[in-house]
């Protein structure tokens, strides 16, 4: 018969033993993570992390969360015979580009001795595969990063933190959307992880607009400053202010202004070079707005008259106007509507219409002015003392026009159809098949030109060539412009492309981003934000 | 002798009588010698008048409440301070500080409490307890946060699992059923969230809760060994959490049919899903022979024998059921009606408190949420609430009286 001192004793030591095996998982957890770092003596592979925000819990402290500028769509370059599982843990490879993103080179199952040191050439990082994202039961995960390789695509889920800390005292200077360079290094365990993170600039918000001036062959960025949380909370008290990046036409960054107030666009006066914006009056949201002209300094020069922005219909930094509605922008059904110019003094002659419905968009060219009216089906070309010269009618829907080479272009038909017409109106060709046509640039003189669109003919999208006979092609090459935005989803006046005349460069928007294309269509830079010259710590 | 002063003969004589009850049920002594000392304390006790007996042990117990209530009180304020003052200092905290506060808690609350338990040095077992549940739950977040402080992947599953391995086996050390219930709340997460994503759904999916009825058939199937190996206060837990899991899964499933919403019929399952769909079912069959040849207090002809082996042919034919297409929900409105119907039964044949209560608590469910999904359209809502709500009080007055009929029927040891 046990006794009782005997009974006791046993389940003490019982009890003991569960719970030192339960400290014993815990410091398995713990040991894990600091002996990864604290004999880890990989190779540094140096990042560059976009989009970067700052938070802070009381769980973590402060910290940012970003993604790694990784080129993740690597279907052209993989040619692995093996048809993985879901659910595999593989390793997958990336390769050193020079002037660009890191790139997937590889992709090998995870094994002994799989996992080869880290060098300047090349790196690894640990993933999942995960089911083909067709399959509707695929959904990953908020902030994990997923990179598709193969063909049919495989989608791998990368093995990276999620969250790198930083110190408190950094969390001022990352209250907007940053760049960060930080480096990635192999761990002893095979546990990557992030040292030696800097602020190495700051990146844009969706706020962002950029246009080009062509006299100083520079691209300029306006960024208002996005108000996070913690800002939002004390927005009273805080200046709304801009920041004006200019960079040369290549992309490297040159200067940086700051304006008081939230400007919503601006363009370069094509002539002198001027800077013409509008500036928001409220401190949220852009309904009424003021024409602004503004010194190279950031120093507001003028401001005019307060006017509703669903009244703008144009934006002419030549002339230094906008083209506004004269009445109100929902007027009664059945009110004609007339479109005046809007200087710092008031509206000038001439005024445009009337219209039966509100136009989408006024554009001034050379000698005419040009309404483009959505819901009427029609595009009517001015002379500039306000003269219709000629009504084009047979349209569908029309929402973007281009006028090059002594013809009309057109997208119309819910951004699907590309149409060339003659001045006369005689309609030259009509390019269907086309989702989602964002943009055209016309190539001046030519017939040609680019556009941007979701798709045309099942090819993914892009950036499209058309030929002065309507004949179509794929222009710049994969990777360039992973995302179009929507014709109805942007601001009207900002524009998501613009040409250089001088070298014949495209310098396209791609969500918070800004693509640079030489005029054979291949990438010059993407430009994710303006990196400050010195680098700063923001982990001690 | 302070103590003789202080607790009265007769109350020692209850004290001495349920610890030699404990002694018995734990083979610590033999019966013989059970009847042997039962017999001398009798003899040694004073002859007490029935009614003064009963109005002592009555008062001791509320005194005994009072104090329980008290401590897990006092245990609870204790770890709010604790969370709170950590909460409020944590983002202070280096992160060898906060691994360090986070290893020196639960081994504060483990030994502590364990220390205090009737199996430790001082014995304040009430304290004892409710510190040892503090340390279960303290590993619990221990993981939760170590995977915060370094940023790893959440792997509910896999945290989930070990949570519960623990918590199991401190719950039979320490023999606390509030243990056991954390570690029944933490074994149904863990198997929610590996079915969810193994079937590639979310933590705890719901599309398809039919998985989660093989999982509280074999729980009621392990309150059945408990209750034949004697050990009935942990009987109730695996009764309670089992009963909970079938009649809520049928109930969702009766409302929506989530499936059919989220085309589950299209997918297929891997063979781990399989294996944890119908593993429990499997392990719940073998457990019911068990009882059977082992326990032989029934036959299998006994009505109630017939119930339990006509219920468990049912849940399995919810699984058919729930792979076929087309509308299913009459099928599960008929099953959650036929499960709580016989749980009443049952409660009354096993003359168990559990099963009476939770079947009738979701037999009454039922019947208005039919009521809702039938009538709210049909009725005008003042007449809709008027009748609800008048025959929620009429029916409710009757069920509990008829309850509490049935419950006083029952002997002293059921569930």
């Amino acid at each position: 018969m046990i006794q009782p001192w005997q009974w006791r004793w046993s389940r003490r030591g019982l009890m003991y033993l569960i719970i030192g095996l339960q400290l014993v998982i815990l410091a398995a957890i713990v040991a894990s993570q600091e002996i990864n770092r604290l004999l880890d003596s990989s190779f540094a592979v140096e990042l560059e992390i976009t989009q970067t925000h700052a938070q802070k819990d009381p769980f973590r402290g402060a910290s940012i969360s970003g993604r790694p500028a990784l080129d993740l769509e690597s279907a052209r370059v993989i040619r692995s015979p093996r048809q993985f599982e879901d659910g595999d843990k593989v390793l997958v490879f990336f390769g050193a580009e020079p002037d660009g993103r890191p790139q997937v080179k590889q992709i090998e199952l995870q094994g002994w001795g799989k996992d080869l040191p880290f060098s300047k050439e090349r790196f690894s990082i640990p993933g999942t595969v995960r089911k083909k994202t067709a399959d509707r039961s695929f959904f990953p995960a908020q902030r994990v990063m997923v990179v598709l390789v193969g063909k049919p695509a495989v989608a791998v889920e990368l093995d990276l933190p999620a969250t790198i800390p930083i110190d408190t005292s950094a969390l001022e200077q990352l209250s907007r959307p940053g760049m960060v360079q930080a480096s990635l290094r192999q761990g002893f365990l095979g546990h990557r992880y992030f040292d030696n993170i800097r602020l190495t600039g700051q990146a844009w918000t969706d706020e962002m607009t950029f246009s080009y001036d062509a006299i100083r062959d520079r691209l300029v960025v306006v960024a208002p400053e996005g108000l996070n949380f913690e800002r939002m909370r004390q927005a009273d008290d805080q200046p709304l202010r801009t920041r004006l990046f200019f960079f040369d036409g290549t992309g490297k960054e040159l200067n940086a202004v700051e304006v008081s107030g939230r400007l919503v666009y601006g363009e370069a006066h094509p002539t002198d070079g001027t800077f013409w914006a509008l500036l928001a009056t409220e401190r949220w949201g852009h309904a009424t707005v003021q024409l602004a002209k503004i010194g190279e300094n950031g120093v507001i020069l003028q401001r005019g008259p307060q006017v509703g922005y669903d009244r703008i219909v144009g934006f002419d930094a030549e002339e230094g106007s906008l083209w506004v509605l004269a009445g109100p922008s929902n007027p009664p059904p059945g009110t004609a509507h007339f479109v005046e110019r809007m200087t710092f003094g008031a509206l000038h002659a001439p005024r445009l219409g009337p219209f039966a419905s509100k136009p989408r968009s006024v554009i001034t060219q050379g000698k005419n002015v040009w309404v483009v009216e959505a819901d009427q089906h029609r595009v009517t070309r001015f002379d500039r003392t306000g003269r219709v010269e000629k009504e084009y009618r047979d349209l569908n829907r029309p929402t973007n026009i281009a006028i090059d080479a002594g013809s009309l272009f057109i997208v119309e038909a819910a951004q699907t159809q590309l149409s060339r017409f003659s001045m006369e109106g005689q309609a030259l060709w009509r390019t269907p098949r086309f989702q989602g046509i964002s943009w055209i640039l016309p190539e001046p003189g030519t017939g040609g030109g680019w556009v941007g669109a979701q798709s045309f003919e099942g090819q993914a999208r892009g950036v499209f060539r058309y030929n002065p006979d309507g004949k179509v092609s794929h222009a710049a090459t994969a990777g360039a412009l992973q995302t179009t935005r929507g014709v109805w989803a942007r601001p009207d006046l900002a524009p998501d492309a613009i040409r250089s005349r001088t070298n014949g460069r495209l310098y396209l928007r791609e969500d918070r981003t800004i693509v640079i294309l030489t005029p054979d269509g291949a990438v010059l830079k993407r430009i994710e934000g303006f990196r400050y010259t010195t680098q700063q710590r923001v982990r001690s | 002798m302070a103590e003789s002063s202080e607790i009265s003969p007769e109350v020692r004589a209850r004290l001495l009588r349920e610890s030699l009850d404990n002694w018995r049920n734990e083979k610590l002594i033999t019966e013989e010698q059970h009847k042997l000392l039962l017999a001398r304390v009798f003899a040694a006790a004073p002859s007490i008048p029935p009614e003064v007996d009963q109005r002592a042990l009555s008062q001791e117990r509320k005194l005994g409440r009072g104090v329980t209530i008290l401590i897990n009180l006092g245990a609870v304020a204790l770890a709010a301070g604790l969370i709170i003052f950590f909460a409020s200092n944590w983002i202070e905290f280096g992160r060898a500080a906060k691994i360090g506060s986070l290893f020196a808690l639960t081994l504060f609350f483990y030994l502590v409490g364990f220390e205090l338990t009737q199996e430790g040095r001082w014995e304040f077992p009430k304290l004892g307890l409710a510190l040892v549940f503090l340390g279960c739950v303290m590993f619990g977040v221990d993981i939760l946060l170590l995977a915060l402080i370094y940023d790893l992947k959440a792997e509910h599953a896999w945290a989930m699992m070990m949570d519960s391995i623990a918590w199991i086996a401190v719950a039979y050390l320490v023999k606390s059923r509030l243990v056991l219930f954390l570690a029944l709340i933490g074994v149904t997460s863990w198997f929610g969230a590996e079915v969810g994503y193994l079937w590639g759904g979310y933590w705890i999916y719901l599309g398809r809760p039919f998985h989660f009825i093989g999982l509280g058939a074999l729980m009621i199937a392990i309150s059945g060994l408990h209750a034949w190996s004697g050990q009935r206060s942990f009987a109730v837990p695996y009764a309670v959490v089992g009963l909970q899991l079938i009649y809520l899964s049928s109930l969702i499933l009766s409302i929506f049919d989530v499936q059919k919403g989220f085309h589950a019929v299209e997918w297929q399952a891997p063979l781990a899903v399989w294996l944890m769909l119908y593993g429990p079912y499997l392990l719940a069959v073998a457990a019911i022979i068990f009882i059977h040849l082992r326990w032989r207090r029934t036959t299998l002809t006994d009505p109630p024998a017939l119930a339990v082996l006509f219920l468990f042919c049912l849940m399995l034919l919810t699984n058919v059921i729930a792979w076929t297409p087309g509308p299913r929900e009459f099928w599960f409105i008929a099953l959650l009606t036929l499960l709580t119907s016989a749980g009443i039964y049952l409660g009354i044949a096993w003359e168990s408190a559990v099963f009476v209560n939770t079947s009738i608590v979701f037999f009454a469910i039922n019947i208005y949420t039919r009521f809702y999904e039938y009538f709210w359209d049909a009725m005008p809502k003042s007449l809709f609430f008027i009748v609800g709500g008048a025959t929620l009080m009429a029916g409710g007055i009757l069920v509990e009286r008829a309850r509490r009929g049935i419950i006083r029927r029952f002997a002293g040891g059921a569930l």
